[in-house]
């Protein structure tokens, strides 16, 4: 081989090195600085609210707020603007899409802070001790001026395993105080192109930021026949064979509870836990009601208000009693999701404390619900319910 | 560790690349210690445990050649005892790690049993080091001149490039290399074509391969909503995508090699290019089907013992290669589907002896090619499916109609793929909102012509390297290509992954 393409090679290698090396880098810093994900800083710049699980943690970190609203798809259209207007707070919204108890719980702890497990709930279960349970080392919380906070707690969710979770793939780079897996976030295309330079377009183009009233809200198509949507035909039943709350269910539910919920509202006693249970529409009690899982539902539902209300700083407000609004599927995408009109009136309701379920009424709550429901004729769903 | 890591591109390449040069520099076997410390770095980052499986392994295998060319040098019979022990032993240990679930789950259901599974944790690479100590030790056999150091004998063993997945290089390819004192100083020709072909690896791994794999994931994870449109774009979906990961890999593996100035041997030579099956499997993991030929085909009688033998050879070979891709009926019976092929083949090349040559139309060439594309990506259905009951659904499918729409699953997850979301932008004829998945229908088709028609990446580096010194443009425009080709591979190796709540 001649010396002079030894050297002609050897040029190109360098050069092609450098190349790679410099784009790469540039590529990083414009992350670093853009910061799309909040990750190291405020916002220097317009941005997206976008990615739930990847932005969330940086709103928590390095936003200005003294209130929280965090929740699932059911609490994407509420409006931080109407809450703090209603509230007298600086709210931030925080979703998470298809998130049960452990994940926004474990959220909210990040944020305001957790205590570590109870000696009595580690012996609990001694096959999965709580200090094998990842994510729940106690933590000191980003915020310590957070006054109030707002999260949703669907039933459903509640009377699920303490470990659920839809989602196994998270970007834990984001969550974790590891600089080095931040390589993940820094060398990140879709955080450089979806993030970066977008935030960087719409800032050039003078463009606004999405609001916390936008991020994540959705309008979609509703109406009787789309809520019931994957019912089948309803039928008279008598509950003689109703599942009932068994003993090994309400070892879940207290598990679930004071493994999730617990430690961050002991951990912040000045903060007001506004636990909301939205308002699941009809065609949800007509499943629950064709599943036989009405009663169920019911003693677990009155299982976990007697936990929860023994807590000073929890208020809970359950809406499952607004029967002119679950009735009323016009205003239901799905069994579950509500309209966003319904979702500025909940906040209106909860700002008058109307409502409002504290340990005197709980059970008036439920037994009302249950002479409601069990009674209900849900045949007259069928003629919305495709064959 | 894999090379489409952080981790091995900022630290474990740069570091292992410059050490063993500089080391070399003071001393050659001290460079040769850092390589073999680099590889074990390399292969236990992940698990350290799998070194407790690889070293003894390495060092038992050594110690048997050893004793073959040494202590018995002369001794023919104990020389071919040492081996068929040393083959029992890598044979074995291949069978605890890799297939002992699979016979129990075999066990429990043809005698109606129900023994625990051991999950054993399968060593990285086992299955292409198993094969490497068996050829060592067919070679050492038959050749007793043959010699090396345990220093020698482990850097081959564990040679990080090549480890994971091949390609399986021969004793008698490496060692001369790295006794080769030229090939210990850094030559620039050797390393910028090695970096070439590296960062060609990376994109069909990273840009290509793990593109196509969302919508083959999302697709097979919600099988039930597939129809018949689906069913064919995962199957040709997935023959795309391990032919751009595996032969993306090998380019690595290869590229890297020549970044420590050393020949790493092809493993793909355009196989879809294929006109037969025999062709195929001249072109497909090239390594692999040698090692079969030289030391499972020819050892039992190869073409030797008359024409049923032979075919009872070949079919054994693909069973076994089916085997050994995985612990699975699925890779038998996709084994046993390309055995058959080659049977057909062999009997229809048979019949035809002594033929008169006649030059073959292009479009018969075309058809044969597209013939073998078809019946090849119906095979790695059962290569795909989580079990043969699956890879009948996938196939079945195809059958039971349903060309207008297929399921959002497929399609949504490719679509969010920032270079995809490029191509949608430039889709002015509105093609996905008049037939969801058309872009991703339209790359796939573009893929296979490429496959089909496209010089491949030896080719391309080879021509790289002609046309580079021609022209300061062309020189100057293959620095910035390659460049920036591998700095978006590098931001590559993350994305988002977006939740797909499917209610909402």
């Amino acid at each position: 081989m001649s010396r002079d393409k030894k050297d002609i090679f050897g040029r190109w290698f360098i050069c092609t090195v450098l190349v790679a090396v410099v784009l790469t880098v540039l590529a990083g810093v414009v992350n670093v600085i853009a910061d799309p994900y909040f990750h190291y800083h405020k916002p220097v710049i317009k941005y997206r609210l976008n990615d739930e699980r990847y932005i969330n943690d940086g709103i928590a970190r390095n936003f200005d707020y003294d209130a929280v609203i965090i929740g699932n798809s059911l609490f994407q259209n509420f409006k931080t603007s109407r809450y703090d207007d209603l509230m007298g707070t600086k709210s931030i919204k925080l979703p998470y899409s298809g998130a049960g108890i452990r994940e926004l719980w474990q959220a909210l702890g990040r944020v305001v802070g957790r205590d570590e497990l109870s000696v009595d709930l580690i012996s609990y279960d001694p096959k999965d001790g709580a200090k094998n349970i990842g994510g729940y080392a106690p933590h000191r919380g980003y915020n310590d001026s957070v006054r109030e906070v707002m999260i949703c707690t669907d039933t459903e969710d509640v009377l699920r395993s303490y470990s659920w979770h839809r989602y196994s793939d998270y970007p834990t780079y984001l969550y974790d105080d590891d600089m080095l897996d931040d390589v993940n976030y820094i060398f990140n295309k879709d955080a450089f192109y979806r993030g970066s330079v977008y935030n960087i377009g719409i800032t050039m183009l003078g463009k606004d930021s999405t609001t916390f009233d936008d991020y994540s809200s959705w309008v979609r198509d509703s109406g009787w026949e789309i809520a019931c949507s994957g019912l089948d035909k309803m039928t008279v039943l008598d509950h003689d064979s109703d599942r009932q709350l068994s003993e090994g269910d309400k070892e879940r539910i207290y598990y679930n509870i004071y493994t999730n919920m617990i430690p961050v509202i002991e951990a912040n006693p000045e903060i007001r836990f506004i636990l909301l249970i939205p308002p699941v529409s009809l065609a949800k009690w007509a499943e629950y009601y064709s599943q036989g899982e009405l009663t169920y539902v019911f003693e677990g539902m009155e299982y976990m208000m007697s936990l929860l209300t023994e807590y000073d700083n929890v208020e809970i407000y359950g809406f499952d009693d607004a029967y002119e609004i679950t009735g009323d599927l016009n205003r239901y995408c799905d069994k579950m999701h509500y309209d966003a009109g319904v979702s500025e009136w909940l906040l209106e309701e909860i700002s008058k404390g109307d409502h409002r379920i504290d340990r005197d009424n709980y059970m008036e709550y439920t037994n009302s619900l249950k002479a409601y429901y069990m009674n209900y004729d849900f045949t007259i769903l069928n003629e919305y319910i495709s064959d | 560790m894999v090379f489409n890591s952080y981790v091995f591109i900022f630290l474990m390449l740069p570091i292992s690349i410059a050490g063993y040069y500089l080391i070399n520099k003071l001393s050659c076997k001290g460079g040769q210690i850092f390589l073999l410390f680099s590889s074990l770095v390399f292969i236990g980052y992940m698990n350290t445990a799998y070194l407790l499986v690889l070293i003894p392994s390495v060092l038992i295998n050594y110690l048997i050649i050893y004793m073959m060319n040494h202590a018995f040098k002369t001794k023919v019979g104990h020389r071919k005892v040492l081996m068929i022990s040393g083959i029992v032993f890598n044979v074995l240990l291949l069978a605890v790690f890799k297939y002992c679930d699979f016979f129990i789950d075999n066990i429990n259901v043809i005698f109606k049993k129900d023994i625990a599974f051991l999950h054993l944790l399968m060593p990285l690479g086992i299955s292409f080091y198993t094969f490497k100590q068996i050829s060592v030790l067919a070679d050492y056999h038959k050749d007793d001149n043959l010699s090396c150091t345990l220093l020698e004998y482990g850097i081959y063993m564990t040679f990080y490039p090549q480890f994971t997945q091949g390609p399986i290089v021969l004793q008698s390819e490496f060692m001369p290399q790295l006794r080769d004192h030229e090939r210990k100083k850094w030559d620039s020709v050797y390393a910028s074509k090695g970096l070439c072909r590296f960062t060609l690896g990376l994109a069909k791994k990273v840009l290509i391969a793990d593109t196509i794999a969302k919508a083959v994931d999302g697709g097979y994870e919600e099988l039930a909503e597939v129809n018949a449109l689906g069913a064919l774009v995962l199957i040709l979906g997935y023959t795309l995508q391990i032919y751009f990961d595996f032969s993306g890999y090998s380019d690595m593996a290869i590229g890297l090699g020549n970044l420590f100035h050393i020949d790493l041997p092809e493993n793909f030579d355009s196989p879809y290019k294929a006109r037969s099956i025999d062709e195929f499997w001249d072109r497909w993991h090239i390594t692999l089907t040698r090692f079969f030929t030289r030391y499972v085909y020819i050892p039992m009688g190869g073409s030797r013992k008359g024409e049923v033998r032979t075919y009872v050879n070949v079919f054994i070979v693909f069973l076994l290669s089916g085997l050994w891709h995985g612990a699975e009926w699925s890779f038998v019976i996709w084994g046993a589907l390309h055995g058959v092929a080659m049977l057909i083949s062999r009997m229809i090349r048979e019949k035809a002896k002594n033929p008169v040559k006649k030059a073959e139309s292009r479009i018969t060439g075309i058809l044969k090619n597209v013939g073998i594309f078809v019946y090849v990506s119906i095979a790695w259905v059962f290569f795909r499916a989580r079990d043969t009951k699956e890879a009948i659904e996938v196939i079945t499918k195809v059958f039971l109609g349903g060309f207008d729409n297929m399921t959002e699953y497929i399609y949504e997850m490719f679509n969010k793929t920032v270079e995809i979301s490029w191509l949608l932008r430039l889709d002015a004829l509105g093609l996905e909102d008049k037939l969801g998945g058309m872009i991703l229908i339209l790359v796939l088709i573009v893929l296979i012509l490429i496959c089909m028609l496209a010089p491949n990446s030896r080719q391309m580096t080879e021509n790289w390297q002609d046309k580079v010194t021609v022209s300061v443009r062309g020189y100057a425009v293959s620095i910035i290509i390659t460049g920036l080709l591998f700095a978006w591979c590098v931001l590559s190796l993350s994305g988002v992954t977006s939740y797909v709540y499917w209610n909402f």
